[in-house]
């Protein structure tokens, strides 16, 4: 587990990060969400021990981080603009990172490289952006590490390619307990792929849930109300989250699993009710509504 | 990107910085060797590679590594200091040459103000400084006697030391900090001021300067010079800033470094002008003396450095520290603190203009000697004196000081004392010997000078320096010592030997052997002798009077007074003439030649003397020596 404990940094006067605390399970996909500046990068530099938190604590499996190889054996980080050295080929980063982790996996990366129609002794800057970020990746999945960071990794990718890395993570999850922890400023790209997501917004943790958790414990109802006492009934029932109204139609975005919601609009007298699904798009417009934040501004852009 | 990727691996940052060092040292290891074997090899197939060559090369990758490990780690640390490869390179610049500017501008500051400032040619070289050390090594390394252990430890030191700094920097040094241009803003600061300082200060150095070369250094222009060095603060001050922060707006506003350049510049300054740690006149406790050196420039016709037995060429101040080891440390004192007394005095008498000092009477009673202190502490002081060698009691002190044997064996060292060694390897050389006066030879073969250095030395252990005041040379022993090749281009190695006729061994020596210049005779070889008297002094009284540079063509014959004298009149003058050679530089300013009669000695055509000479050659009077008749043909 990646316990991340009041960590704060600052560059010169501005704080990129402010006593954030986060806890990351294993065999998860985190997806570590947040507008350009919101601290994604560093807090992912700073779990991946390339930068020294100005304060608080960082864990992988209980171990400190920074400048401790014993911890970053178990990390491997994908920079959002990845590093290879000057005229390699996929082998020589691959010898490269052998000697770095020992059970980086040559075959695998041999196949995958193979089902990515990557060349293994083609100069890698003669491949294209969005195949040197395959084969980031790919090293980083072969390196054989517990936890893989990838920050905005995911842009760029073909939906074709970022299904294929969905079905390595899903493979490299059940068989060794993967762990990604992915970086993006697009819920959409992530929507997908996380199981759990932080939200960061301006060096703080807005929110850090299961996905699950937040799909099933909130949902959208439609109805119609056969009177207003029946109206006001359901309403000091329910978890209300938001409310609109068009006409006699009301929306209600409540919070409770959908057997609850189910129970409790069969309780009262509506013409019509229906739940809707929510996406998690709209779920986080939702949450983070009710602190007050514009979601819309924040994450979609 | 690169450095997120190098950060993120499973690698110490300790183990990351010693893999970079040692790849580093691993580049230029090999492209040493391989250098050296390519020379070795072609030097075997020249027939020139032996084992010696190659001990020597593999001696010198040694020191040469250590020279590498010094500049190497000065340059891991400027990058470390800053955050772009520009500013990193500036930084190596600056951290390369910072002693050394530093040093120059000691030197300069000393060479204005102070008086008795003699700079040693070491205090110019830097000593925390892979270069300094360096050229310590290699100047120790050929030195004859020389050891450059001492200074390899001190560049292992300093290359130990710049490494753990190195490093401790890497390891404090936070990664974001990369582009920016200084890693610790802490550092920012003190950095600009420490090099706007001695560029604030260069700017009134070089001012002073140039007004000290025109005479204009005086109280008035100092306002002036204090005005330069706030212009200085300024502009200096501005361009620090924009090339650290690459904000012209800024360079213009920052108030607080230009006061503090300003201040600490105009400190530095004055203090040198006023001397305020009074370096200029220190003379030390006798007490803490451990022995010293008193160089008398031009003493005996011996001036600058010498080349040694081993025909290697020592520096003046490198040859009396190693050989001079002077234990009357009282006497030196005193006459250090008397000679600057009289020199003060000598310079106020003349209102501290230069002009008038060297015109005056006053300063020819002065001659130049070199002082060196060797304190118990180890450090070493140097001073160039002027000693009032005509002053009663600084004479007592100079013949104190010089009438040891202390004093003979360091001064003569090469010339009559390493003589034997330097003659004894010419059996494989050329020797060309022969006492002479400059005019007249005497041909010595090896034996015959081996003979008579051995007179020379005997008469040393009794060597008087008041004795020989009033004595002319009676001639000189002159030998060079050359090899096949070095004949193209002068010997190895040429001394010459004062003879004065108070030496009773030297010209007993000379007379059993028959070699007396005396028995040659002016009356035999000259046809005349033309004597000029251009009476420079009332020349330039009268240019003076009349405002006029240079004396026009038809006063000449005004102030030129020319005779010629022949036959009988020849055989009178004989005895009051002297060759020019014996009129040396009189250091202790003994008999001398009266350089206002011009002698020329025109030698009989088809004669021995105009065959080797010329038509002429030139002879002078001594001092209050110059017979009556020829005064009175000469007069205005």
């Amino acid at each position: 587990m990646i316990k991340i404990e009041n960590v704060s940094k600052a560059f010169d006067d501005i704080k990129a990060v402010d006593r954030v605390s986060v806890e990351i399970n294993e065999k998860i996909v985190f997806g570590l969400l947040g507008t350009n500046g919101a601290g994604k990068s560093t807090l992912l530099r700073m779990a991946a021990g390339v930068l020294k938190p100005d304060s608080g604590t960082i864990t992988v499996d209980d171990k400190k981080v920074y400048d401790n190889p014993a911890a970053k054996r178990n990390i491997y980080f994908v920079s959002d603009t990845p590093y290879f050295f000057p005229n390699a080929t996929p082998e020589d980063m691959e010898k490269y990172l052998i000697n770095q982790y020992p059970d980086f996996a040559s075959l695998k990366f041999a196949r995958y490289l193979k089902s990515f129609s990557l060349e293994y002794d083609r100069k890698i800057n003669t491949y294209s952006k969005g195949m040197k970020r395959q084969l980031a990746l790919l090293l980083g999945i072969c390196s054989g590490t517990k936890y893989l960071f990838c920050d905005e990794s995911f842009d760029g990718l073909d939906p074709v390619m970022r299904q294929g890395i969905k079905s390595i993570f899903a493979k490299e999850m059940d068989e060794r307990g993967l762990t990604p922890v992915i970086a993006s400023h697009n819920l959409r790209e992530l929507e997908d792929i996380c199981d759990h997501v932080g939200l960061l917004h301006r060096g703080g943790v807005l929110l850090s849930k299961d996905l699950d958790d937040l799909k099933l414990n909130i949902q959208r109802v439609q109805c119609v109300f056969a009177s207003e006492e029946d109206e006001k009934k359901l309403e000091e029932k329910i978890d209300m989250v938001k409310e609109e109204t068009s006409g006699s139609l009301r929306t209600y975005t409540i919070r409770g699993t959908r057997e609850d919601t189910q129970k409790l609009f069969g309780e009262v007298n509506t013409i019509f009710y229906e739940i809707l699904p929510l996406s998690l798009e709209e779920i986080f417009i939702s949450e983070t509504e009710v602190a007050g934040y514009d979601i819309k501004k924040l994450i979609m852009g | 990107m690169k450095l997120d990727f190098y950060e993120s691996m499973p690698q110490k940052k300790s183990s990351r910085f010693f893999v970079i060092w040692f790849n580093g040292i691993v580049m230029f290891v090999l492209t040493y060797v391989i250098g050296m074997l390519l020379g070795f090899a072609v030097l075997t197939v020249s027939g020139y590679g032996d084992l010696y060559t190659m001990n020597e090369a593999l001696r010198d990758l040694g020191s040469v590594m250590l020279y590498y490990l010094g500049v190497y780690h000065l340059f891991i640390l400027s990058m470390m200091i800053t955050g772009t490869v520009f500013a990193g390179i500036c930084a190596f610049a600056v951290l390369s040459s910072y002693e050394a500017i530093i040093r120059l501008m000691i030197s300069a500051f000393k060479g204005i103000f102070f008086r008795y400032n003699y700079t040693l040619n070491e205090f110019l070289v830097p000593v925390v400084s892979p270069y300094g050390l360096f050229i310590r090594v290699i100047s120790e390394t050929d030195r004859t006697n020389g050891d450059p252990s001492k200074y390899l430890m001190m560049l292992g030191v300093f290359d130990l030391a710049l490494l753990l700094v190195s490093l401790l920097v890497y390891m404090k040094r936070p990664r974001e900090k990369a582009g920016r241009t200084l890693v610790f803003k802490w550092m920012a600061e003190p950095l600009k001021i420490l090099m706007a300082v001695p560029a604030v200060t260069a700017a009134g150095l070089i001012t002073a300067q140039t007004m000290n070369a025109n005479g204009l250094l005086n109280v008035r222009n100092m306002v002036l010079i204090s005005v330069i060095i706030l212009i200085a603060s300024i502009i200096v001050c501005a361009l620090i800033q924009g090339v650290f922060e690459l904000d012209i707006r800024q360079a213009f506003k920052k108030k607080l470094q230009w006061i503090v350049c300003t201040v600490l510049a105009l400190v530095i300054f004055f203090g040198f002008k006023q001397d305020i740690l009074g370096i200029d006149r220190y003379v030390p406790d006798p007490s803490e003396v451990a022995s010293a050196v008193f160089a008398p420039e031009g003493y005996d016709g011996l001036w600058g450095g010498r080349i040694g037995a081993d025909l290697k060429y020592m520096d003046m101040v490198d040859f009396y520290r190693e050989n001079m080891y002077l234990t009357d440390a009282e006497s030196i004192c005193e006459l250090a603190r008397l000679s600057m007394e009289k020199c003060d005095e000598a310079w106020d008498n003349a209102n501290d203009d230069p002009d008038t000092f060297y015109q005056s009477d006053e300063s020819s009673m002065f001659s130049q000697a070199i002082l060196l202190y060797r304190m118990k502490n180890g450090r070493l002081i140097a001073r160039e004196l002027s000693i009032p060698v005509k002053d009663d009691k600084a004479a007592e002190l100079v013949d104190k000081i010089m009438s040891t044997q202390e004093f003979v064996r360091g001064y003569y060292s090469v010339e009559v004392y390493d003589a034997d060694t330097a003659i004894s390897q010419t059996q494989t050389m050329h020797l060309e010997a022969r006492y002479t006066d400059g005019v007249h030879d005497r041909r010595l073969d090896r034996d015959e000078l081996i003979e008579l250095i051995g007179m020379y030395k005997k008469d040393m252990e009794t060597f008087s320096y008041k004795e020989r005041i009033d004595l002319l040379p009676a001639g000189y022993i002159r030998y060079s010592i050359s090899t096949e090749d070095s004949r193209f281009y002068g010997p190895m190695q040429e001394e010459s030997l004062v003879v004065y006729p108070c030496m009773r061994n030297c010209i007993k020596y000379i007379n059993d052997k028959g070699y007396s210049l005396d028995d040659f005779s002016l009356y035999d070889e000259a046809e005349a002798v033309v004597i000029t008297n251009p009476h420079y002094d009332e020349q330039n009284e009268y240019m003076k009077e009349e405002g006029l540079d240079y004396l026009p063509e038809e006063l000449q014959e005004r102030f030129v007074k020319t005779r010629e004298y022949n036959g009988t009149d020849l055989k009178e003058l004989e005895a009051f003439l002297y060759p020019g050679d014996m009129g040396m530089y009189r250091w202790d300013g003994g008999k001398d030649f009266d350089v206002s009669y011009e002698v020329q000695i025109v030698y009989r055509r088809g004669g021995e003397k105009a065959k080797r000479y010329g038509d002429f050659n030139y002879y002078y009077f001594v001092k209050g020596e110059v017979p009556e008749n020829v005064v009175k043909d000469l007069a205005l």
